[in-house]
């Protein structure tokens, strides 16, 4: 009954319309006929009395009959026409009523109509006359017509439908059967200028009497009837055969019945058949039709496609496979009625069929035919079910979307989205041509899917563009929140057949389907929360759709029907929701995050395998894909009341399933509802189109369900609930919007602890109480660009988490990736650099963390830029034929500068760019590769890990075996070289590895000797840059000394920080400590005795002898690398024994290490030794020498 | 000393009890009502509060339950 300020809100907003003047609406309402404006309601309303209740009482407007009881109908003033649906003459009065009026509501036993203008310009359009429609109604009505409603008939009809547009022979012509009409029409100057050769006169015309279509249908061929021209076929309603209740038909209802039934074939004899016309300038079309609408004589569009000579024809057919059912063959006839092709809107359920209508429409016009749809997946499924049902080969069938560009030249048949044809922004140049050949098309027929969701600006724009004679919209739902369904009438054309979804049913066209409300309870905590109203407007939907109560009926239902082997879809709108149930009831779901082909494989599924029986989809199933079939359909939570959202779901399970015959109900959907709930409001709504459609919603209410209680279901104690409460809560807006749950239960930092019913009474209490149960605390920090978080782990025995929220971070050069804790142990200093700006959280003891913004990372990055660049020369040398090698770059500086954090920042970024460099660390005092005391090479493949070092995986190491380098120069450079050598051949041998350079760590010694060591290095590495760090005194004198090196200076970084001598032998221990027992992964050592027989050990390097000492051949400088044999003995208790590679004691001084052993204890009576190894026993055979380094293993 | 309190005794179900709350939270009825609350389903109120009880609890059905005449369709 709302309907009644239908008209009376369009007048309202017309006239604000007018106000605004927007351009494109008032164009629109232009195209609407005066006529239509009148408003039959307002005025039946205002003349009739109303009783106590407000029901109208027409009792004095209206007689009654004699012979009521055999007339179907009831006609108010107010337009709305009620129809007996039990009565014997339903199947005459209904096909009649669609026709002339609009269904509101059909249920079972009595069908509420609406005669509005636009129907009745439907009625018109498809060929009835006035005073037949006055006529029949005045037969079928239990009373009298009210003269009201005769007038409004004749006032909206009289001038529709009289003028036509037709094209013939690609020449447009303004052709009626009314000479008085169209006499008016050419003395309007405006149609004057419209009309091609104003001054000849019309032409007058025999009209041929063009033979009907006949679409062969279901019946025909089962009945075998033959095609006979002037005979409709089939049609369950020919009143014909069904008389047997219907010995009360009144004879003149029959009669004018089949007169109305055959107005379309045969246009009636007694009428004149001269027809005149006269013919109109192509580009003045628009303007005529406005002109025509302006003067009430709205054009009727018709397309002679039989006699069109100019479009070629496309040759398609449809394939014998296609059979139509009656209620399409029915909407077709309707269409072609009288053998030309008529534009208009025709309205099926979802599921009923409608592809295979829109392919017969364009099979039967045979000339290019467009179809628009709403989505890249329709279109894909146009295309298939053209080729299903008719010839068209692929070839001839053209897509247009953004993923599929075929060629459109040769093709027939082009199908694409309403979007693509109205995109007003510049296109690729593929599309640009592909456009403008659309644009430049005659197209013959146009097929509009889901016509509904095109908002008349759009369509205006697509009308624009696209030039069709004649327009189809297919559409399941004519119904549109915004009332905009209006205008579309008069863009496309009049709704030609609309079915009744019940009948369908009934004739097993579509799924019987039962529809159901359950009711479900709140929980009382729920419901306080709910009733607060403090939280989000989401967060209320949230409780109204996690409602545990819901959540249980849903399990329930989900088990039952999964017993009986159907297949479930359940909608849930929120993505949160929809996870957590997904994930609690372990079903697939599929939500917008999911990628495309994750969906096929879980549609697939859902499809074939009988383990998959429910899928949960959010909105996204709506438009973006083809939903499967299915038989039982579940509605959690659904938002705003869109009917047609709701119809459009339930089509979805409405394809008639094989099973149709057996079972009364073979469908089911289930709306469930939180009660006392602004749900119940929403659904209320949302049904509206339904119950409208005839379907009777079913409540069922907790005692209803039957069995709940045994069940095994989630949320049956207080507690669990009380959880997914304090969940829900605390969801952070990220989370409802985004992705939902990221699979933690609890916000990290807080405690879950059993509790009893009296500590739940208040629950903000908890929840606060919760939350300051951490024993760590957390520290939220933001940092802008290019600064960097600097903290440092104190504690002895704790640890720092560090988390990246959000926006990106490195630590040292290593990415972070985002939300994934990495633990800092005692002891690490720690710089977390942002380029671009993020959110660190930090968990732990963070006194003394601090942010900085001036950090040398700028000149870092650039650094690394050089060394990249002196790379790709190298690779473009070495593709020219030159032995060419990455850049060799060495980092001096004093101690305490950062040089070691340098050159792995300088790595990590060579590894992310692609590179394999190597890293050489010979500072003996604080080795990184290995242990102290040796100097290392390392092939770094992958970025460092957060807190560790480099992966340790086969290092070459060289034993030096001293802290310092003073301790034996010579050695040293010594050990320098041959590593340098072997690093050579190995480069020689890998391309990438030469390529990618050399990062080389010095150790801190810069001053006289150690200076003379750096030069060595340089030379033997032959290093290409050397960057200092901090001092410039070495840096002048490098610069001085070695001119044909690039040597860069660079600032040490603010953070570093300086280490007392007990923290640097605390940091040997610990190096130690971790080569034997690892440090985030736990290494084993073994510990086991030797016989000190077994072991061959040696010492590099002898005290030195003065020279009158010496023999004579011997030199003072050789007594550094002379090898010792040593005696196992105490002396030799906590030192670190290296265990060489060479076979032979000469060898000694230049083979590498394989790893280091640690004497734990010596027995000297026994002459045993205790040793702690990386491998276990036995030792190998190898030398061993020892080094001055000494380990007390306290673990 | 004994005190006495003549009151109303409210039995419902436990959402409509979390209503009853939510109305004597936020002072609908100008002042705290709820004299004791007894267990899940009851409730003892005061007993002029009864009229406007009655009312807000049609006002908050109006509110959550679509009524057709009063919106548009």
């Amino acid at each position: 009954m709302g309907k009644k300020h239908k008209f009376y809100e369009k007048g309202k907003r017309k006239r604000r319309d007018d106000e605004a003047s927007d351009d494109e609406e008032t164009l629109v309402l232009e195209g609407v006929p005066q006529a239509s404006k009148h408003n039959v309601e307002e005025k039946g309303d205002q003349t009739t009395s109303k009783d106590t209740y407000g029901a109208f009482d027409y009792r004095s407007q209206m007689e009654l009959r004699e012979d009521h009881e055999t007339r179907p109908l009831w006609i108010a003033t107010n337009g709305h026409i009620f129809l007996e649906s039990f009565s014997p003459v339903y199947k005459h009065a209904k096909d009649f009523l669609i026709t002339i009026a609009e269904p509101v509501c059909r249920p079972e036993l009595i069908h509420e109509y609406k005669l509005t203008a636009y129907s009745l310009y439907a009625a018109v359009s498809v060929g009835l006359q006035t005073h037949d429609i006055i006529e029949y109604l005045k037969r079928l009505c239990k009373t009298s017509v009210p003269p009201g409603i005769c007038q409004f008939i004749r006032s909206c009809t009289l001038s529709y439908g009289k003028v036509k547009l037709v094209l013939k022979k690609n020449r447009y012509y303004v052709e009626s059967d009314f000479p008085d009409v169209i006499q008016r029409l050419i003395k309007h100057p405006a149609i004057q200028d419209c009309m091609m050769s104003p001054n000849e006169g019309l032409v007058s015309s025999e009209r041929q009497k063009s033979q009907a279509i006949m679409f062969t249908s279901h019946q025909a061929q089962m009945a075998g009837t033959s095609d006979d021209p002037n005979h409709t076929t089939n049609t369950t309603d020919v009143p014909n055969g069904d008389t047997k209740e219907g010995e009360n038909v009144p004879e003149d209802i029959t009669d004018f019945y089949d007169k109305i039934d055959k107005a379309d074939e045969e246009e009636e004899e007694e009428k004149d058949m001269k027809t005149l016309s006269f013919e109109v300038n192509q580009d003045k079309i628009e303007i005529l039709q406005k002109t025509c609408i302006g003067l009430d004589f709205p054009l009727l569009a018709e397309y002679d496609f039989k006699n069109d000579t100019v479009n070629e024809d496309i040759k398609i057919d449809l394939k014998p496979s296609a059979v139509l059912r009656p209620y399409q063959e029915k909407s077709l006839r309707k269409m072609f009625g009288n053998g030309r092709a008529r534009s208009g809107i025709i309205v099926l359920p979802c599921g009923a069929g409608k592809s295979l209508v829109g392919v017969t429409a364009c099979c039967t016009v045979n000339k290019k035919a467009l179809v628009l749809c709403n989505s890249g997946v329709s279109v894909e499924q146009w295309k298939q079910q053209f080729k299903m049902w008719s010839t068209a080969t692929d070839d001839m069938i053209c897509r247009f979307t953004s993923d599929a560009k075929d060629k459109p030249f040769n093709a027939g048949i082009l199908v694409t989205t309403y979007a693509m044809i109205s995109h007003s922004q510049k296109r690729a140049y593929e599309a640009e041509q592909t456009m403008n050949w659309l644009k430049e098309q005659e197209w013959g027929i146009m097929v509009l899917d889901e016509v509904h969701t095109i908002p008349a600006k759009m369509f205006r724009r697509v009308l624009t563009i696209v030039q069709s004679h004649c327009k189809l919209g297919l559409t399941a739902t004519l119904v549109r929140e915004d009332d905009k369904i209006a205008d579309l009438n008069f863009l496309i054309g009049p709704k030609l057949y609309e079915a009744n979804w019940l009948e369908l049913q009934k004739d097993g066209f579509i799924a019987k389907v039962q529809c159901a409300e359950v009711w479900c309870p709140m929980t009382p905590e729920f419901y306080r929360e709910y009733l607060m109203g403090k939280v989000s407007d989401q967060k209320i939907k949230l409780l109204c759709a996690l409602n545990p109560n819901k959540f249980r009926t849903c399990e329930f239902l989900i088990k039952y029907h999964e017993n009986r082997n159907d297949k479930i879809i359940v909608f849930i709108d929120e993505v949160f929701a929809l996870i957590h149930y997904a994930k609690t009831m372990q079903k697939l779901y599929i939500c917008g995050k999911t990628g495309q082909k994750e969906r096929m494989t879980i549609i697939q599924n859902f499809k074939l395998n009988p383990k998959v029986n429910t899928i949960f989809f959010s909105r996204v199933a709506d438009t973006s894909f083809d939903i499967p079939e299915a038989n039982v359909l579940i509605e959690i939570s659904s938002q705003g009341g869109s009917r047609r959202q709701e119809a459009q779901r339930l089509g979805r399970i409405l394809r008639a399933k094989k099973r149709a015959v057996a079972e009364n109900f073979n469908a089911f959907f289930y709306a469930l509802l939180s009660q006392d709930t602004r749900e119940m409001g929403y659904s209320r709504k949302r049904q509206s189109f339904l119950i409208n459609q005839g379907y009777a919603y079913r409540v069922v209410t907790p005692e209803n369900m039957v069995g709940m209680d045994e069940e095994q279901l989630h949320y049956s104690t207080r507690e669990e609930k009380m959880q997914l409460l304090e969940h829900i809560l605390a969801a952070s807006e990220a989370d409802m919007y985004e992705d939902g749950l990221t699979g933690e239960r609890s916000s990290s930092g807080s405690m879950r602890r059993s509790g009893n019913m009296s500590s739940l009474s208040d629950k903000q209490a908890l929840i606060r109480y919760n939350r300051s149960i951490t024993t760590m605390t957390e520290k939220e920090f933001r940092l802008d660009p290019d600064c960097e978080l600097r903290f440092e782990v104190e504690s002895k025995k704790d640890t720092v988490d560090l988390k990246l929220m959000n926006g990106k971070a490195e630590v040292f050069g290593t990415e972070l990736a985002p939300d994934k804790p990495y633990t800092f142990y005692p002891g690490a200093k720690v710089a977390v650099f942002t380029w671009h700006g993020c959110t660190l959280k930090l968990i732990g003891n963070t006194e003394g963390t601090y942010t900085a913004k001036e950090t040398p990372m700028v000149m870092y990055l650039n650094t690394h830029a050089c060394l990249e660049r002196l790379r790709k020369q190298a690779d473009v040398g070495y593709g020219r034929g030159e032995d060419t090698r990455g850049p060799a770059t060495m980092v001096v500086g004093p101690g305490d500068v950062g040089k070691s954090t340098l050159c792995r920042i300088l790595l990590n970024y060579a590894v992310r760019m692609g590179r394999r460099p190597i890293f050489v660390d010979l500072d003996v005092g604080q080795g990184s590769i290995s242990i102290p005391g040796t100097i290392g090479a390392l092939l770094v493949e992958r970025a460092a890990a957060v807190g560790e070092g480099f992966s340790q995986e086969a290092p070459l190491v060289y034993n030096f075996g001293h802290l310092t380098p003073a301790a034996n120069l010579t050695l040293y450079n010594i050990l320098v070289s041959r590593m340098a050598a072997t690093i050579q051949d190995k480069m020689v041998a890998n391309r990438k590895v030469a390529s990618s350079g050399i990062v080389i760590n010095t150790c801190g010694w810069v001053k006289d000797e150690g200076y003379k060591s750096l030069t060595h290095v340089a030379q033997a590495f032959e290093v290409d840059v050397i960057i200092v760090l901090d001092q410039e005194r070495l840096y002048n004198e490098l610069v001085r000394d070695i001119p044909f090196i690039k040597v860069v200076f660079l600032p040490k970084s603010g953070g570093v920080v300086e280490r007392t001598q007990a923290m640097r032998v605390l940091g040997r221990d610990d190096r130690i400590r971790e080569y034997y027992y690892g440090l985030h992964t736990k290494y084993h050592p073994h510990s086991f005795e030797v016989k000190m027989t077994h072991l061959q050990i040696y010492k590099i390097g002898a005290p030195a002898l003065p020279d009158s000492c010496m023999p004579a051949d011997m030199k003072v400088d050789d007594h550094m690398t002379k090898l010792v044999p040593i005696e196992p003995g105490v002396k030799l208790k906590h030192h670190m024994l290296a265990v060489s590679l060479a076979t032979e004691p000469e060898d000694l001084l230049t083979s590498n290490v394989a790893g280091f052993i640690c004497v734990l204890d010596v027995d000297e009576e026994l002459k045993m030794m205790k040793v702690l190894s990386p491998q276990p026993k036995p030792l190998p055979k190898t030398i061993f020498i020892l080094t001055d380094i000494q380990f007390m293993d306290s673990s | 000393m004994v005190n006495v309190f003549k009151g109303i005794l409210i039995k419902c179900d436990p959402v409509m009890k979390q209503f009853l709350l939510h109305l004597d939270d936020t002072m609908k009825l100008g002042s705290k009502f709820v004299l004791v609350d007894l267990d899940e389903c009851h409730l003892f109120v005061q007993p002029e509060v009864y009229n406007s009880l009655k009312n807000l609890i049609d006002e908050q059905y109006e509110k959550v339950y679509y009524n057709q005449k009063s919106s548009l369709e």
